[in-house]
């Protein structure tokens, strides 16, 4: 695995090359505007081999004492946590460091501020490199270690320390340990010269001379006279002691180079003693024969087919201008004979511009690839020529539902226009992800987004494709990912497909966030039969960033670079678009499969630290991560963010199968990619920064100018013009719809039929009974069977995450900052009323980071719903965008960005319209945060907000009675703000706080209770029934405990607020039951065994 | 000067700086170490820390184990430094033979993150010293692949010499044999334990501080306490 | 066109979770008479030119498994050229 250093094998025989200093390897900076990357991601390199392309402190690398960021400590740069770290003040000032530039500007390698000194500036020493002048008479240490050295009897030896004249091309380099038995020591025709002589025995050691004759005197120098045995030979030392140098080559057992010397028949150097056996008249030293490199192959003349009775079929021709009947064994490896091919038959293979312009009648399949025939004819409009294949194909990913919202666009807009005012909204809709400032210094980043479809086909990874790309938009941004969460919803708990579907989602979303490092801190797991063929997975990320790093996508400045760094492109999720079936060599159709999308996790971790040290070197003018659509939303996003054209060459984008077409490339949605601007004094640098991290980067085209009106983006395929269009067409002058709209016919039959005329528990015995059925029912059980397969201690800074009411993470450790999210649906209100269901939704999630005692700030949505083209689902949407959108008016937060997902249904049947929606606060302090286990006996327990008799869509009908109808709560927006003001400000005030949603008080009694394992009793108020108090679902309340000396601040808090506050009981000891006065009691072991029997049950 | 603590980061460590943090809340110099420099710095002890090094291609640990840094580790630890193995890092020393046994992949076969109660089974070690024999630490645990496995021989002699130095106490999160979380060396300067101990170091963030105890430990083994040789067992 | 093919197997004492896993499913496949399955890794090596078995016994042997828990076989297999149909 370990080889020599290479060897001239064209030595010609008798000449004695000068010896060449070996020349390390190229660094991994390349001055090169396009340089052809080797793969330096590769983990499986087992031995260090001496500099390594990947190995960032290669001896010879040029940024070794100048680059700052040689620093050995990949974080220090990218470290937002860096300007906060509580102990950097104690050692040293930080005064060098700054969190926004984010640079170690005068990083004084005397200083040990915590962080590994940089390796010493000058080269350590090289055993390769001729650094000093050779001496050709200076011993080789290596020689006799060197397992070609013997082997290659081309080898321009080093020269031989016994030979005085010159030296013996087929003398074995270096000390020879079989001279001592060399029987041929006599008919060595160097002999004469040779001053060694063989001792009388094996035994006795000999003296030779080592060194050089004196070129004056010509006598032997005998300084360096060493006496030689064969043991010293046997284990040569190695001449210099490495420090702090990986041992760059590890010499092999001595004597292995004898094995392959084989060259010179018939001596066979394999035991040094042979001598001393009776001595067998070896056969004579024959010369070995030149050696005479093999005719290249000339393909001058075409080749014969074999006798045509032993062959059925006679094989093509192979000339370049053959008919263009496909040859079925072609390679598709582009030779020099193909591409020639290709280019003389311009449309054979591929379709370009040119072809096009010149073939505007030829049929296109636009309609399989969905687009409609208006649109089709915009596109020639646009073009003024019909689209090559290429085009057409960006087209319809571009104008697909997916990309262009374009049955959404129409109610999204309200969102902008009914934004409340923000000042600390530093990006929005329209970004790859929201950005919220919440100091001077430091901002967050946070968007949720769906992965549905493929998570049905493929759970496992659907999920955690579902989470690279949810935490490539946050990265895009600028920002470090810290955190994620994920709502998820399946069938019926109890189905067969569920069985199917949610352990592997599960397993998906915890194999690829735990493998990046990202605390899963939240979420949620709803059961219903309308997900049942068509579950949805929504994942949430979290990032951190400080102010001046906030990127953005626009692809400025002309003549600037586009360089796509990430893994290879393959055939993932191409789709559809493989319907382009070009004309190429041979049938490849087989070869042409699209394959499921496959994540790597890992080469995504990677690919964050390399973007965050770029971002701190603040290497990047621009940078979108490849998601769906990949290179062609990349492509064109950033072009028309810009108002800039671009120039790109396909050919340079690295492939994963070679055979893929232009629109293959252009649409494939290979995982873990992102394309950055940057200037092109900065592409050393930049490609370096990659490789260190084992990242690929290939720099693909330029930015060029706008011309005329607009820029063009111009991407070119075997050196012809495949796609020549206004970028501006692709991204931002989709199709919109305004699609009809109708409410179902049974809008108000549902609302009719009230869930609050449904026969209820009366008796302390079948409440009872109800608990513990509710709190075992798949929506309200517990959740740890999911929950542990997801890591949240990573990173260290989870203060609080599932089964809490919101994930609360600590921004800054010297301060306390936090911020507090969460994420929250309800597809049952919304199916009964889409306005307020998603009005009730956000208010969920405002009320739970709230109740942690968070300012809620931000809002980010999914919107998951069925098709578009059904009047009633889009009704739905029109409502709950309506709903969502006045309610954050009203709320005073916006919506910094999110996603729409359509066609979520099953055959014609459209699951319940889902907005899910996450919220996020602010925390100034994380150590005031508040759980939901009550924590302390004798606590007094506070219900907060007003109960009402409101059960239509709640769980109890759900479980009881598989009901859905009525009205959904009412939802008191002013409320709920007044309630959350309670919340912060009683925030240290409360031991605990749990608010109220599905189940109701009696499941949030429950969980309270069961967190730490403390009972409570509890007496119920009179105002309504029991049975209404512990089910009923009215929004706007949270229960709380206090210690018994702030009851009346609270109660004096609530009233100022002019939120209801009711007295209800009274937290118990360990161990001691959930008493609820005059009607039952639970003892925890009981409540336990139900609450988190049912997952495990069910999932093993 | 205080105590320099060398962590260790492959491509794909995850809890180095919550293994960083931690050395500082102990009271000593935390340094980061790149996997591909053999220079260790001058620092007085090592810690590989958890994490997914290599995405835990081919087997768990299996690449880094050639890293440069890792000889230069195996020299130190030959020579009495101290190294702490965390979860990966604990199967990169077990597959650098540092170790004796392997890791795999959890009985029940899913990544289990739970609040783990152990029990300190052997204090004669370089990072257990400041506990108590037979105390008990609620330390969280956090991975896929961690079920301890070695043949019975090994695992009598880890017994005999004292060698265990963690156990599970309560459910067994992976099905180790014998309820091993932890174990040593010979000497007791090499310590592989499976639950992360830099996640138990903050009341706000972790379910105790008992994580604490093995940072602090390894300071007063390197100020002079004797604590390699093993005196009670638990 | 040959290359080398190196099976990975956990020591027979070693417990195999993930194939009992395999096994207890089988059953719900209608097939029961199946006793045992058991896991391992398959990692084929393709070298330039001719198939090296002695560094691919040793490639197993350092890294691709290890021999704590694991087993491996190394063997020569030919390959049909990588065609295009």
């Amino acid at each position: 695995m370990v080889d020599g250093p290479e060897r001239d094998d064209e030595t010609p025989t008798g000449e004695t090359p000068a010896v060449e200093p070996y020349a390390p390897p190229p660094s991994p900076v390349s001055y090169e505007p396009y340089p052809p990357q080797p793969h330096a991601s590769d983990p499986f390199a087992p031995e260090p081999e001496p500099y390594p392309a990947a190995d960032p402190y290669p001896a010879s690398d040029p940024y070794a004492a100048s680059d700052p960021y040689a620093a050995s400590d990949p974080y220090a740069a990218s470290d937002p946590y860096a300007a906060s770290d509580p102990y950097a003040a104690s050692e040293y000032p930080r005064e060098a460091y700054s969190a926004e530039s984010g640079h170690n500007s005068d990083h004084d390698s005397d200083h040990d501020d915590g962080y590994p000194v940089e390796p010493t500036a000058s080269a350590p020493v090289d055993p390769y490199a001729a650094s000093a002048p050779v001496d050709p008479y200076a011993p080789d240490p290596y020689a006799a270690s060197d397992p070609y050295a013997a082997s290659d009897p081309y080898a321009p030896p080093a020269p031989d320390p016994y030979a005085a004249s010159a030296p013996d091309p087929y003398a074995a380099s270096g000390p020879d340990p079989y001279a001592a038995s060399d029987p041929y020591a006599a008919s060595d025709p160097y002999a004469a010269s040779d001053p060694y002589v063989p001792p009388a025995s094996a035994d006795e050691p000999a003296e030779v001379m080592v060194g050089h004759a004196d070129p004056v005197t010509d006598e032997p120098v005998t300084a360096d006279i060493v006496p030689i045995t064969p043991e010293a030979v046997a284990t040569p030392e190695p001449a210099y002691e490495a420090e702090g140098e990986p041992e760059p080559y590890v010499a092999p057992e001595p004597y292995a180079a004898s094995e392959p010397y084989v060259a010179p028949e018939p001596y066979v150097a394999s035991d040094p003693h042979v001598a001393s056996e009776p001595h067998v008249e070896p056969e004579p030293y024959v010369e070995p024969e030149p050696y005479v490199a093999p005719e290249p192959y000339v393909a001058s003349e075409a080749y014969a087919p074999p006798v045509p009775d032993s062959d059925p079929e006679p094989v093509a021709a192979v000339t370049p201008f053959a008919s263009a009947e496909p040859a079925a064994e072609q390679s598709t490896v582009e030779s020099e004979s193909q591409l020639e091919f290709e280019q003389a038959w311009l449309g054979v293979g591929f379709d370009t511009v040119e072809r096009a312009a010149a073939t505007p009648r030829e049929r296109q399949p636009y309609v399989a690839l969905g687009l409609q025939p208006d649109e089709y004819d915009r596109i020639q409009q646009v073009l003024g020529r019909r689209p090559t294949e290429s085009e057409l194909a960006m087209y319809a990913i571009m104008w697909s539902e997916h990309c262009s919202y374009k049955s959404s666009k129409v109610h999204l807009r309200q969102f902008a226009e009914k934004a409340p005012p923000s000042d600390r909204m530093l990006a929005g809709i329209g970004e790859n992800a929201g950005v919220i400032r919440i100091t001077d210094r430091l901002a967050v980043t946070f968007k949720v987004e769906s992965h549905n479809h493929p998570s049905f086909v493929e759970p496992y990874q659907g999920a955690a494709t579902g989470v690279g790309g949810i935490v490539r938009d946050i990265l895009a941004m600028g920002a470090r990912p810290v955190a994620v969460m994920d709502p998820l919803r399946f069938g019926a708990a109890d189905h067969e497909d569920t069985k199917r579907v949610l352990p592997g989602v599960v397993a998906g979303i915890g194999g690829y966030g735990n493998c990046l490092g990202l605390p899963n801190i939240g979420g949620e797991i709803v059961f219903d039969e309308c997900y049942q063929g068509n579950p949805l997975v929504n994942a949430l990320c979290l990032g951190v960033l400080p102010v001046g790093r906030l990127q953005n996508k626009a692809a400025a400045g002309p003549g600037n670079l586009v360089v796509l760094i990430g893994a290879k492109t393959g055939r993932d999720g191409i789709g559809g678009v493989s319907v382009l079936a070009s004309a190429t060599f041979g049938d490849q159709s087989e070869q042409r499969r699209p394959s499921v999308q496959v994540g790597d996790p890992f080469m995504e971790k990677l690919l964050i630290e390399a973007c965050l040290e770029l971002y701190d070197s603040e290497l990047v003018v621009g940078i979108q991560d490849l998601g769906g659509a990949g290179l062609t939303c990349a492509l064109s996003e950033t072009a028309a963010a810009a108002g800039t054209g671009m120039s790109v060459n396909l050919d340079l984008v690295p492939l994963r199968e070679a055979s893929m077409q232009p629109q293959e490339v252009l649409a494939s949605e290979s995982q873990e990619r992102m394309l950055l601007i940057v200037t092109p004094e900065n592409l050393p640098v930049v490609l370096s920064i990659c490789a260190r991290w084992g990242v690929l980067a290939t720099a693909i085209g330029e930015v060029t100018a706008p011309e005329d009106d607009g820029g063009r983006l111009r991407i070119w395929w075997h050196n012809s013009v495949v796609v020549d269009v206004p970028p501006g067409s692709l991204a931002d002058d989709g199709p919109v719809y305004a699609r009809p709209m109708r409410a179902p016919l049974d809008v108000e039959l549902m609302l009719v039929d009230r869930a609050e005329t449904l026969p209820r528990p009366e008796t302390g015995d079948e409440l009872r009974a109800t608990v513990l059925r509710m709190i075992a029912s798949p929506n309200l059980c517990d959740k740890t069977w999911v929950t542990e397969q997801y890591d949240r201690y990573v990173l260290g800074n989870t203060v609080l995450a599932q089964p809490e009411d919101a994930g609360v993470i600590r921004i800054d450790e010297r301060s306390g900052l936090g911020v507090a999210l969460s994420v929250d649906g309800n597809g049952r209100y919304a199916r009964l009323d889409p306005y307020h269901g998603a009005k009730l939704a956000l208010a969920e999630a405002y009320r739970n980071v709230a109740t942690t005692g968070a300012t809620p700030v931000a809002v980010t949505d999914c919107l998951n719903f069925g098709s578009p083209e059904d009047p009633d689902v889009m009704w739905q949407f029109a409502e709950a965008v309506r709903g969502l959108a006045d309610g954050c008016q009203e709320l005073g937060i916006p919506v910094t960005g999110g996603n729409v997902s359509f066609y979520n249904q099953t055959g014609a049947t459209p699951i319940n319209p889902t907005p899910v929606v996450g919220v996020l606060g602010v925390l100034t302090d994380v150590a005031a945060r508040v759980p939901i286990g009550f924590s302390s006996p004798g606590d007094e327990i506070f219900l907060l907000g007003e109960t009402r008799e409101e059960l239509s869509g709640s769980e109890w009908a759900h479980v009881t009675h598989a009901h859905l109808g009525g009205r959904p709560p009412k939802v008191d927006l002013p409320a709920e703000q007044r309630l959350a003001g309670v919340m912060a400000d009683g925030a240290r005030l409360l031991s605990a706080a749990h608010d109220l949603s599905d189940g109701g008080l009696a499941q949030a009694l429950v969980e309270a209770c069961l967190r730490r394992g403390l009972g409570a009793t509890v007496a119920l108020p009179e105002d309504l029934s029991p049975f209404l108090y512990l089910f009923s679902e009215s929004a706007g309340r949270v229960l709380v405990s206090v210690r018994p000396g702030e009851r009346d601040a609270l109660i004096a808090l609530a009233a100022e607020r002019d939120v209801p506050c009711a007295h209800i009981g009274t937290v118990g000891a360990p161990g001691t039951p959930v008493v609820v006065e005059g009607q039952f009691e639970l003892p925890l072991d009981e409540l336990r065994a139900a609450h988190t029997g049912t997952l495990p049950a069910l999932f093993g | 000067m205080s105590t320099v603590i060398g962590v260790v980061t492959f491509p794909g460590s995850l809890d180095d700086r919550d293994a960083v943090r931690a050395a500082r809340l102990s009271g000593a110099t935390a340094v980061r170490l790149w996997h591909a420099d053999n220079d260790l710095h001058g620092v007085d002890a090592v810690i590989l820390p958890g994490g997914f090094s290599y995405g835990d291609y081919l087997r768990c640990g299996a690449i880094a184990r050639f890293a440069p840094v890792m000889e230069s580790i195996a020299d130190a630890a030959r020579g009495g430094m101290p190294v702490l193995g965390v979860c990966n890092g604990f199967q990169i020393l077990c597959e650098a033979h540092l170790l004796p046994g392997a890791l795999t992949r959890n009985q029940h076969l899913h990544f289990r993150n739970r609040d783990q109660q152990l029990r300190v089974s052997s204090t004669g070690s370089a990072w257990t010293n400041a506990f108590a024999a037979g105390q008990e630490l609620l330390i969280p645990v956090k991975n896929g692949e961690g079920r301890y496995v070695a043949d019975a021989r090994t695992l009598d002699e880890l017994e005999a010499e004292d060698r265990v130095v963690a156990r599970y106490v309560g459910v067994n999160p992976n099905g180790s044999m014998r309820d091993i979380a932890a174990i040593r060396n010979e000497a007791g300067n090499v310590v592989g334990i499976m639950p992360h101990p830099e996640h138990a170091v903050e009341e706000l963030t972790g379910p105790s501080v008992d994580g604490l105890g093995f940072f602090t430990s390894v300071l007063k083994h390197l100020a002079g306490a004797p604590s390699l040789q093993p005196a009670a067992t638990a | 066109m040959a290359r080398v093919v190196v099976d990975v197997m956990l020591k027979p004492e070693i417990l195999d979770p993930a194939g009992q896993a395999v096994a207890n499913a089988l059953p719900r496949l209608g097939i029961t008479r199946v006793s045992s399955v058991r896991i391992g890794k398959r990692i084929e090596i393709e070298f330039a030119g001719e198939p090296d078995l002695d560094q691919a016994h040793r490639i197993a042997d350092k890294l691709l498994a290890n021999l704590v828990i694991e087993d491996f076989t190394v063997r020569v297999e030919e390959t049909a050229p990588a065609a295009t149909p």
